[in-house]
């Protein structure tokens, strides 16, 4: 049975050393690396035959839809899940995302990139659950564009691509400028709108990204996020007269 | 008491909701979650909102939906509760549109209201392929709004370990794991909600998170609350199977006007059209099960890898794939290189919904003060079958009227948790610390994640699609056998940092508890009814069993008896889906 040849990058702690282990794994037809990873947990041998902790990583959903199995593999970031392995040229290396604090091997600490979802008032001005009527219906434009946006899964595979995403920087990210965007076209007339904008303007926001472009490729849902920042920037540039 | 302690546990589309309504009345909620909000089950739905309001469809009503439902639940349904949801379905549609999904349109920019499962007439509205995805997210955003104003702390990465009761046996708090540490702390509550959702991954072939093995719903059930109605797993038979697990993507390619069929002798069979010309590819799915296992009497046809369904949607117009379809094409493509646009793709069955879960009364109360249930991780709305347009409406509606009944418990209420004696708390904290220094230490040979595996082949094997007295008694044993060599397990991981291993020990020890409930309650259920098919019992038996089987949990083994539910709208229709 052919063998696959794996690198994976661990980390025992979030204070220790990060240190590389060799894994080979029977092949089978479709083995995503999530597959990969599934079969170390059942049987945690590594390439040596020494019995070694199962690699830990984050996954639910296994059908690119929970956002949690980001991971760099062979130097790319993508959703373990949607990735097969016969794609891959070998050795296959994983790592975890370089722009999160390691907690442990393959899992990161992704709570920092939903907090600007916080500061910018990622929400829609709500008057509570009674029943109060019908929000208008969509336009075919808008609807459009919301359905587009509304498939971000919050991998954050824009955030680790992004140059000016860091720990030394305030800027919030293409996902939270993208997730406002997408409530900023509601028609029910959204109240918090302007406050958003003026959010956005300030620093951390639009005008901290550089026009890279990094994260509109790396989107695994293929999200204009590119084109999102420039049209939003240009709505500033109206707002601002 | 006015400011009661609230825990929500689960951060799912039901428990936000939950969260939601608490918070808007100006009770402070603890949100504790093993994961982000934006990764529950809801995240992976393409399922659509039921609402039987299309003009196009003069015969509809509030009345022939409320009796769609429970043919599908097949009459084994509480009547009255699920009346007072199906009346709420306008109600939750317009509440999802003010927070902001988009519902797809007509060409003339109205509601276009499509087919499911369970209904001849079209009354599902759909926001696209994720419709899931956009309501949980929706709900996750007014939940953080309240963060913002001080009325929500959410508690991620905790695992639920167990509930704390005072001396009259009332819920005065919980203990819980810090994923990442191992740190056990308590939490002091006078109301707890379960949130959490199904319990689909102790079956084989599923289309459940990772997560969804039942813990908390398993311990709580140890712990003494009952449960209902677990014999009822719900299983989608248009399930694509990946080496990872399943994925679902029948409800919303059904809506798009899918077909099934049969390759037999070269020829396309479309076998629901002409068995079922009434309901055609909207039959329910258990009706498809049954069918297919009545006609090839082979369980392996049904569940394996064997292909013998295959779901067509390469009929449909162009535009559809570049339009409405082009989500559901790339995702299909993506995970099964196969393209919908030109050819119809194998399908199969797997696990979609466990319709049982804890007890609750009309008050979304377990049988334990201060202990209340909604959504999957409570048994009701479901009955014996949930046509897949009904899992938001219960979701929500179970997740809003829970906080409120919790609420009005509360007032009642004149000594809550602060009243309880700190040893109390601190001797279930030590008992737990006890309890996870004893699984760290086992030095057996045996492995959890082999024995899981041996278990989720049995629960496919002997409690699904097909069911019989041999095959149930044998799982039964399975079982039994299951539990003691979990006696000599020993984790790969002994570690004190993220430790996987143990809390995977835990889920398996909470699955193999529930899937004894599940089995007893099975072999109990001596007729056929919905989901629930045996084939040494296969007539529905109104006279025994129009009744919801409810489970106590004993160590000698699950004691099951059956109660009465309430009748008072119609009387409980047969299906007649042909």
């Amino acid at each position: 049975m052919p063998k696959l040849f794996i690198k994976i990058k661990r980390q025992d702690t979030p204070e220790a050393d990060s240190y590389w282990e060799d894994f080979k794994i029977s092949h089978k037809p479709g083995m995503s690396v999530i597959s990969v990873l599934k079969s170390i947990e059942q049987k945690p041998l590594n390439a040596r035959g020494e019995e070694v902790a199962p690699v830990v990583f984050s996954s639910s959903c296994h059908q690119e839809a929970c956002g949690l199995c980001t991971m760099v593999i062979n130097g790319r970031v993508q959703n373990a899940c949607s990735v097969k392995v016969d794609e891959l040229s070998q050795p296959i290396s994983i790592e975890p995302l370089k722009k999160f604090k390691v907690e442990r091997d393959l899992v990161v600490q992704k709570l920092s990139a939903i907090k600007p979802l916080k500061e910018l008032k990622a929400w829609l001005a709500f008057d509570g659950t009674y029943d109060v009527g019908e929000a208008p219906i969509y336009g075919e434009e808008e609807a459009s564009r919301s359905d587009t946006l509304s498939t971000c899964i919050r991998c954050m595979a824009c955030l680790e691509v992004c140059p000016r995403f860091n720990e030394r920087s305030a800027f919030v990210g293409a996902m939270a400028i993208a997730s406002v965007s997408n409530l900023s076209q509601h028609p029910v007339g959204d109240f918090l709108k302007s406050a958003r904008l003026e959010k956005l303007l300030d620093k951390g926001g639009l005008y901290d990204c550089d026009n890279v472009g990094n994260c509109q490729k790396a989107c695994p849902k293929n999200i204009p996020l590119f084109d999102v920042i420039v049209e939003l920037k240009k709505d500033a540039s109206r707002m601002m007269g | 008491m006015k400011k009661p302690r609230v825990v929500v546990l689960g951060s799912g589309s039901s428990g936000l909701m939950a969260t939601i309504k608490f918070a808007e009345s100006g009770i402070p909620v603890t949100l504790v979650s093993a994961l982000p909000s934006y990764a529950a089950h809801s995240s992976s739905l393409c399922h659509g909102l039921a609402l039987p309001q299309n003009p196009r469809e003069a015969g509809d009503s509030d009345a022939l939906f409320l009796k769609d439902i429970i043919t599908a639940a097949d009459g084994l349904a509480d009547q009255n509760s699920l009346k007072n949801l199906t009346d709420w379905s306008g109600r939750i549609y317009r509440l999802l549109t003010r927070l902001g999904i988009a519902f797809s349109t007509t060409q003339e920019n109205r509601l276009d209201f499509r087919p499911a499962e369970g209904a001849r007439v079209y009354r599902t509205l759909y926001a696209g392929f994720h419709t899931g995805r956009r309501l949980l997210y929706a709900l996750d955003q007014v939940v953080r709004s309240f963060e913002e104003k001080g009325l929500v702390t959410r508690r991620d990465n905790l695992e639920f370990v167990s509930l704390i009761r005072s001396a009259e046996e009332s819920v005065c708090g919980l203990t819980v794991m810090n994923k990442l540490n191992m740190d056990l702390e308590y939490i002091k509550a006078d109301i707890v909600v379960a949130a959490t959702g199904g319990f689909g991954q102790i079956f084989l072939n599923n289309t459940h998170p990772q997560v969804a093995t039942g813990l908390a719903v398993s311990v709580l059930y140890q712990q003494g609350a009952r449960l209902a109605n677990m014999e009822f797993v719900q299983s989608q038979m248009g399930a694509l199977h990946t080496l990872d697990g399943s994925l679902n993507v029948a409800p919303y390619a059904l809506s798009e006007g899918g077909r099934f069929f049969i390759e037999t002798g070269g020829k396309r069979w479309y076998f629901l059209e002409e068995n079922f010309p009434k309901y055609r590819n909207w039959v329910t799915s258990d009706a498809v099960h049954r069918f297919l296992f009545d006609k090839y009497r082979d369980k392996a046809k049904l569940t394996g890898e064997y292909p013998l369904v295959y779901f067509d949607l390469s009929h449909r117009p162009r535009e559809l794939f570049e339009g409405r379809l082009k989500n559901l094409r790339e995702q299909v493509k993506k995970f099964t290189s196969h393209d919908i646009a030109h050819s119809p793709v194998p399908v199969s069955s797997a696990v979609t919904s466990t319709l049982g879960g804890l007890e609750t009364d009309n008050y979304h109360m377990t049988n334990i003060s201060g202990l209340f249930a909604c959504g999957d991780a409570g048994h009701r709305y479901k009955g014996a079958y949930q046509p897949d347009n009904m899992v938001y409406l219960t979701s929500l509606y179970s997740g809003y009227w829970a906080a409120t009944h919790a609420l009005l418990y509360a007032s009642g209420l004149n000594r809550g948790a602060d009243s309880v004696p700190e040893s109390v708390f601190d001797d279930e904290l030590k008992r737990q610390h006890e309890a996870n220094r004893t699984m760290l230490d086992l030095a057996g040979q045996e492995k959890p994640r082999l024995l899981f595996e041996e278990l989720k082949h049995w629960m496919s094997d002997q409690a699904t699609v097909v069911k019989d007295e041999a095959g149930l008694t044998k799982a039964a044993d399975k079982i039994l056998e299951l539990k003691k060599r979990f006696e000599r397990i020993k984790l790969a991981d002994t570690g004190r940092f993220l430790n996987e291993e143990l809390l995977f020990a835990r889920r398996l020890w909470g699955a193999l508890e529930l899937a004894q409930a599940v089995v007893a309650a099975s072999k109990a259920r001596k007729e056929s009814r919905g989901c629930h098919y045996r084939t040494d019992y296969p007539l529905r038996d109104d006279a025994l069993f129009l009744k919801a089987s409810s489970i106590t949990y004993n160590s000698m083994g699950p004691v099951v008896e059956f109660k009465d539910i309430d009748q008072s709208v119609i009387t409980p229709p047969h299906r007649a889906y042909c």
